[in-house]
């Protein structure tokens, strides 16, 4: 159980690296990428619902809206994490990547397990090193030139090659030690002779310095040159031997680190056949986090890149020489406008200062431990594949895309994954586009494209992830249509603040909602018709008023004044459109004068009516001398002659003798004739 | 010779009494001698009158023309009645008081009258005699 939590733990920070190592180059083009603006960080925020004024209450008891759908869950657990993106980033980018060949596939993962074979821990303890190694190095260097070996093999056989010129340099210092041990001898033995004087040398002479003394002098500088080189010597092998072990280690850890799990368990073998502490604890130092996280931050961004090999062997195995690890490999990494892609780094420091200690505090503490684990978390991502095509099968999409994005987190590198097939990620890939297309509707609050769009997931997936949304979406575009009931309502009272009130409120909700769009389209009508209502009315345009007459009484409905004014242009014009065609009947039966008196009279009701007068004056051309006479009786009235207009009046009926202008006036005149 | 000068006074003198009987006979005429009560008076002109009928005021005219209409009646002031007037512009109508005092006359559409007429207050011609033609 302790095992199983410490890998949770593990995944956990393996994602918080992988997030790191890709944030770099995120960054840069974090903006330019469309997948990203529709991927993880589309939060699927559904807003919170407005309040109208005072009342503080939810419509209807409206749900409280979801937070979204950031994050990815693990072991039941969600997290929330704003650099999710960039998991989704590689995600999508697993989703799209072609399957790896399958024969490809299965003949590397036979060379690993055949690496394993052979270092099988009781097979290390019967055979001898030297055929264990002509065994494995062959395949590791077959293994290293498969193409889906991405350098792991190469840097755990130049991790082997390392420790055999360390070994070469160690017996050259032990064999440089044993010539040091006899020349000490020989110095002691040439020092003891010196301190002796021969008879030769008992010549006293004080002014001259005694030459064995001199001897010994030269002898014991000699002495302390040999041990100081012994001192050295030794120490620099025990330093070697070291240093080839951690070198060992760092390569795990790395590998360990780059979630490598396969070269992980290669690697500890090899390190357990290497060093007879093959069980002991792995000395995790801080360099080797720095050099995990400066790893990352290093990263940049390759226009080109030449990743032509040249490689000689540069380890190898002769039964003369025993192993080897003096030849040259020319790797021609050679990157081609290189573009630094390291913007604002601060925020991503912090969080590698932080990711440092945990890495610290978890990672394993030992080989086995290190092997457990990583054992577990292989079991793990298989079983996991397994749940992920089952899942499939049933066409419950959404738990298959999340059980693959766990399982994509430690075992991006492992097999399952890799042969995962493209056909099926392309499946996936389909769904995740409509999930992330519904995040981005429902993130712009396009309401009714996010409700369609999860309408059509159904026929995708069984399993719905937006099923909650969907209801709180109709609940939203309900608060919204609402809302615009209540403008048309405030409308209808004339209370144009209400109106805008609540039309800015349902814009708020849901600003697509298509009612709302012709709602305002309606009330922009209204108001324009009005204002167009009121300039005809003005301009005394009322033939245009009279034609438009349905849309005009709509627009006025609201404005009592503006209805009574329009009502009693359109009572006029009514009158007018009838004077017109009693007159055309009357031109049309060839009574000129009856058609000019009916044009004279609509006329006086219609000053401004232009057709009334051209008909007048149609009618006028058929019948001159009429006109003139009732027009020179007029004109008589108004100057105050009655009986000369009388006279006149009198004339133009017996031209036109049902004239009722004549009438009238000859019947007013008579009795004004009469009562003076 | 005495008789042939007798004879030649007594032309002259028949000369003179001719000369003075036909003088007086003009002299009846123009005075409304020989009873035609339209002698002397001016004819009236129904085209100025429909210019300005104003301008008829005072004066007495004469005019024949067809009954076209009663145009009222007013027990105090008589009847107004439309005349038709020949005129060269055509038929022209033409309103005139019968007053109150001749109420025996009782015009009928169509018949034809000769009327002496006099210009009252505003140019309203007021019949002064009327007689059937």
């Amino acid at each position: 159980m302790e095992s199983l939590s410490k890998v949770h733990q593990l995944i956990f920070l393996l994602f918080g690296i992988v997030v790191i190592s890709t944030s770099y180059g995120q960054l840069s083009n974090a903006n330019s990428s469309g997948l990203n603006s529709g991927g993880f960080q589309a939060q699927g925020n559904l807003p919170s619902l407005p309040y109208s004024g005072s009342n503080t209450q939810l419509p209807y008891g409206m749900p409280e809206p979801s937070s979204g759908l950031d994050g990815f869950v693990w072991d039941g657990k969600k997290f929330t994490l704003g650099d999710a993106r960039v998991f989704n980033a590689k995600f999508v980018g697993y989703l799209n990547e072609p399957q790896e060949e399958l024969e490809e596939e299965k003949s590397y993962q036979e060379m690993l397990q055949k690496i394993l074979d052979s270092l099988d821990v009781f097979r290390v303890r019967s055979e001898s090193k030297s055929k264990i190694l002509q065994e494995i190095l062959p395949l590791l260097q077959k293994a290293m030139r498969n193409p889906r070996d991405s350098g792991q093999c190469r840097a755990i056989y130049n991790s082997i090659g390392s420790d055999y010129h360390g070994r070469d340099d160690i017996a050259y210092t032990q064999m440089r030690l044993k010539e040091l041990r006899k020349d000490v001898e020989t110095i002691r033995w040439n020092m003891q002779v010196a301190a002796n004087p021969s008879e030769m040398d008992l010549t006293w002479n004080p002014g001259v310095v005694s030459r064995g003394h001199v001897q010994i002098n030269n002898l014991q500088t000699d002495l302390e040159q040999k041990l100081a080189e012994m001192k050295s010597l030794s120490e620099h092998t025990q330093t070697k031997v070291v240093e080839s072990r951690i070198a060992l280690q760092r390569v795990i850890v790395s590998l360990f680190l780059s979630r490598h799990f396969d070269h992980v368990m290669l690697a500890t073998s090899i390190y357990r056949f290497l060093y007879s502490d093959g069980a002991g604890g792995i000395e995790i130092e801080d360099s080797v986090i720095s050099a995990a996280s400066e790893g990352a931050k290093k990263m940049r961004a390759a226009t080109s890149y030449d990743r032509s090999v040249k490689t000689d062997n540069s380890i190898g195995y002769s039964p003369k020489t025993g192993a080897y690890s003096n030849k040259v490999v020319d790797q021609r990494n050679i990157e081609n406008g290189i573009v630094s892609i390291l913007p604002n780094m601060s925020e991503v420091l912090d969080k590698q200062a932080s990711l440092k200690l945990a890495v610290l505090g978890n990672i394993p503490k030992d080989m086995s431990e290190l092997e457990s684990v990583t054992q577990e978390l292989i079991d793990q991502t298989n079983r996991m594949m397994k749940s992920v095509k089952s899942l499939m099968a049933q066409g419950l999409y959404e738990d298959a895309m999340q059980r693959l994005q766990e399982a994509l987190l430690p075992g991006e590198h492992l097999s399952a994954l890799r042969t995962f097939p493209f056909e099926k990620r392309q499946n996936l890939w389909t769904y995740l586009q409509q999930k992330q297309k519904i995040l981005a509707s429902v993130s712009s609050k396009d309401y009714a494209s996010a409700a369609k769009k999860i309408e059509e997931m159904k026929e995708v997936s069984k399993d719905n992830p937006f099923v909650k949304e969907l209801s709180e979406i109709k609940n939203l575009q309900g608060a919204s249509d609402m809302y615009i009931a209540k403008a048309k309502e405030a409308a209808s009272r004339g209370d144009s603040d209400g109106m805008n009130k609540a039309l800015e409120e349902a814009a708020k909700i849901w600003p697509q909602n298509p009612a709302l769009n012709e709602t305002t389209q309606q009330m922009n009508k209204l108001t324009q018709g009005k204002d167009e209502l009121k300039k005809l009315l003005q301009q005394k345009n009322y033939d245009y008023i009279m034609k438009e007459s349905a849309r005009f009484l709509a627009v006025a409905a609201d404005d009592p004044t503006l209805l009574a004014e329009l009502k009693s242009v359109l009572e006029k014009e009514s009158k007018a459109v009838a004077f017109k065609e009693r007159i055309t009947e009357l031109l049309k039966r060839g009574d000129p004068a009856g058609a000019w008196e009916e044009a004279e009279k609509s006329i006086g009701e219609h000053p401004e009516n232009t057709e009334l007068i051209k008909l007048r004056s149609d009618a006028a051309m058929a019948c001159t001398t009429f006109v003139q006479q009732i027009e020179k009786a007029k004109k008589a009235e108004e100057r105050k002659d009655p009986a000369a207009a009388m006279s006149l009046y009198l004339s133009a009926r017996s031209i036109y003798p049902p004239s009722s202008i004549s009438k009238e006036a000859i019947e007013r005149l008579s009795k004004e004739l009469l009562q003076k | 010779m005495r008789r042939a000068a007798r004879k030649t006074n007594g032309v002259i003198l028949a000369g003179v009494i001719s000369a003075f009987v036909v003088l007086a006979i003009i002299g009846v005429w123009f005075l409304g001698g020989f009873g035609d009560p339209f002698r002397g008076i001016e004819k009236i002109s129904a085209e100025s009158y429909m210019e300005s009928a104003k301008s008829f005021q005072g004066g007495t005219y004469q005019f024949e023309g067809v009954v076209d209409g009663d145009l009222g009646f007013e027990a105090n002031k008589g009847r107004l009645v439309s005349f038709r007037v020949a005129s060269s512009k055509g038929p022209i109508c033409l309103p005139a008081l019968i007053p109150a005092s001749m109420n025996r006359i009782n015009p009928q559409k169509g018949q034809n009258y000769k009327l002496k007429v006099i210009g009252k207050e505003r140019g309203l011609l007021v019949v002064q005699m009327m007689e059937k033609i």
